[in-house]
């Protein structure tokens, strides 16, 4: 962070503040933002509260029984739209961290997608399709094969429905998706109530460590450096409390760049490792943090530096293409029909000028624009040490140049009159043919 | 009407099983750790849920709700506006209500009133309770103090109450610190009879 003067912040109008998280290990800048003291540093008394469900912590922000939580990417635009939930009127100014989630497949499914494509090891598009020949191979008399994710709608949802579509196997139609809570995941598998699941770390980690099971893809692979949680309050809270709002950004903020820190990854792992947060071996947590991935049992960690990125490559900016591509996905799986503005339901959740206020105020660089291709950038197009933009290719090669998602829903065959009202709102998006 | 309990505790539990059968509700209790609660939502199509907020289990049922469009939703408000009743019930008893879209919100609102006025009652009963466990423990004290009083010198009740009050005037300590003493059997001896 570079030095510089900081202006003082005007006070905050409240200080005593309860947040939420989920005992997963990209809970990590809330955490550390508490234990390092940098919500103190800014006046503000916070008290975390560890929740359960997704669910919970959507209705306590909501309801004001919680100031504001750690939440899936996804889930301010989706409960705005009151799409598998209730309405909730959540803004977010602040990405927390980018990657960090898995698929796994248990050990037994594993091991026929590698007898069927050696290459299922290390390749997750060979994975997903050695998968679609094994389910074209299973009777109709057999269930269907059943994977976990965290939450209806959620990023992993998101993850695991791209990574089946990119091996030609229909989510909806080819296996039964439901939802499991992410400590209950690995037990899920070992219990044999499921045979893959796609979540966050240390999950993935846990069930390779118990040999129950192998990882297939990473977030990274499927979308590189995509957003994973956000920080959100909600719109009426964050109008009434301003000045609290940017200290909890800019603390939030700090403990980011802290934790993009290599060298602070393992004592980060130690902290909330601890009972009062994620509550497992730090071992365990510490893997992932200290960017291995161990993907099975029997292999060595690989080194993968990205795996979890909570500051560089403007990591917690606020993109509103990340929202036109939630939408995208959310028109794709036919999870939304009503036509939408792309452009002020974007901007109504993401508030990138409330993230440049706060990042301003701490000195720190952040993006003059508001949108970006996605799928553009390979990583040997980056000069080495790039901390302003990194790779963001998808696993399939998919480009979405700025302006171009309904160009990709028509790629992705969507119903000719919906694409149709959807330009007529949209007049700023590019037409299929350009 | 069904009516699932997920994650409730049993003493919530069996006050609202007593309260809502007499008023035709057929109420069913599942813990959520020890279920496929995917299955047992199908099987007993319930018309209402009420959750523990912190059940781990909430998302499960939201995403039943999320692909059954007739199975009970997420009820955060009522007559599409925000409800007191709502927020209390998720900030003062940790309980979220799921329910059809086919019942009217005077229903839902009735039930919510009886919900809550049960379950703070009871919570009330049991911060009362907890208050005046040391006050009647203190009392059974004091009681089997007398009786032992009663069978050991063979006195009347209300003459081994005064001795009792006698000793602790004496000892310069509570009726109830003295009857405690002599049950323990420490200060027997020391009696002043």
């Amino acid at each position: 962070m570079p030095k510089h003067r900081r202006p003082p912040a005007s006070a905050p109008e409240k200080t005593a503040l309860r947040l939420g998280f989920m005992p997963l290990s990209d809970c990590a800048p809330l955490i550390i933002a508490y234990e390092k003291g940098f919500f103190t540093a800014e006046g503000l008394d916070v008290e975390l509260c560890r929740e359960t469900s997704w669910a919970a912590i959507r209705d306590k922000v909501g309801l004001g029984i919680l100031d504001g939580a750690q939440m899936l990417a996804s889930m301010p635009l989706t409960s705005r739209l009151g799409i598998g939930g209730p309405r909730f009127n959540f803004i977010s100014a602040m990405v927390l961290d980018l990657n960090g989630n898995a698929i796994t497949l248990s050990h037994e499914l594993y091991q026929h997608l590698a007898a069927v494509d050696p290459h299922s090891a290390n390749c997750p598009a060979a994975a997903a399709a050695a998968l679609r020949s094994l389910i074209r191979l299973r009777k109709p008399s057999q269930p269907r094969l059943r994977f976990g994710t965290v939450y209806p709608c959620s990023p992993q949802s998101f993850e695991l429905r791209y990574w089946l579509a990119c091996g030609g196997i229909d989510p909806d139609r080819d296996v039964e998706i439901v939802v499991v809570p992410p400590p209950k995941m690995v037990s899920a598998m070992s219990d044999g109530n499921i045979d893959g699941f796609c979540v966050g770390e240390p999950w993935n980690t846990l069930a390779v460590q118990q040999r129950l099971g192998d990882v297939v893809a990473s977030k990274y692979q499927l979308w590189n450096n995509s957003p994973e949680k956000v920080f959100a309050v909600t719109e009426d809270w964050a109008a009434r409390n301003p000045n609290s709002h940017q200290a909890l950004l800019r603390a939030l903020l700090r403990a980011c760049v802290w934790l993009d820190h290599a060298a602070h990854r393992q004592q980060c792992a130690r902290i909330i490792s601890q009972a009062a947060y994620i509550a497992l071996p730090e071992d365990t947590v510490a893997l992932s943090l200290r960017g291995y991935s161990q993907k099975h049992h029997a292999e060595r960690p690989q080194y993968q530096p990205d795996f979890h990125v909570f500051h560089r490559y403007s990591a917690n900016f606020p993109w509103l293409s990340h929202s036109d591509w939630y939408i995208a996905q959310l028109y794709r799986w036919q999870l939304l029909s009503e036509p939408l503005n792309l452009e002020d339901t974007a901007s109504a959740i993401f508030k990138p000028d409330l993230y440049r206020q706060a990042a301003a105020a701490l000195g720190i660089d952040c993006p003059k624009i508001d949108r970006k291709s996605e799928g553009n950038l390979h990583e040997k197009m980056l000069m080495p040490n790039s901390t302003q933009l990194g790779p963001n290719r998808f696993i399939d090669g998919t480009i979405i140049p700025v302006g171009g998602t309904l160009q990709y829903l028509e790629q992705l065959k969507l119903a000719a009159n919906a694409l149709d009202t959807l330009r007529q709102i949209n007049p700023e998006q590019r037409l299929g043919n350009q | 009407m069904k009516l699932l309990l997920i994650d409730l505790d049993t003493a919530a539990v069996e006050r609202l099983n007593a309260v809502l059968s007499g008023a035709g509700i057929h109420c069913r209790s599942l813990s959520g750790e020890h279920c496929d609660l995917y299955r047992e939502l199908q099987h007993w199509p319930a018309d209402i849920i009420l959750s523990c907020i912190d059940s781990p289990h909430r998302d499960t049922l939201e995403h039943f709700a999320h692909s059954h469009a007739n199975s009970p939703q997420t009820i955060i408000e009522l007559g599409g506006r925000s409800s007191e009743s709502i927020a209390r019930l998720a900030s003062e008893l940790q309980l979220s209500l799921y329910a059809i879209n086919s019942l009217r919100d005077s229903l839902l609102q009735a039930l919510l009133d009886t919900i809550i006025c049960q379950l703070r009652s009871l919570d009330q009963l049991k911060t009362e309770m907890a208050a005046a466990r040391f006050t009647l423990e203190q009392r059974n004290h004091t009681q089997q103090a007398v009786s032992y009083i009663v069978d050991k010198f063979a006195l009347r009740p209300q003459q081994a109450e005064e001795l009792l009050r006698k000793n602790a005037h004496l000892q310069r300590r509570s009726i109830e610190e003295v009857a405690e003493g002599l049950l323990a059997g420490g200060e027997l001896a020391a009696m002043a009879t």
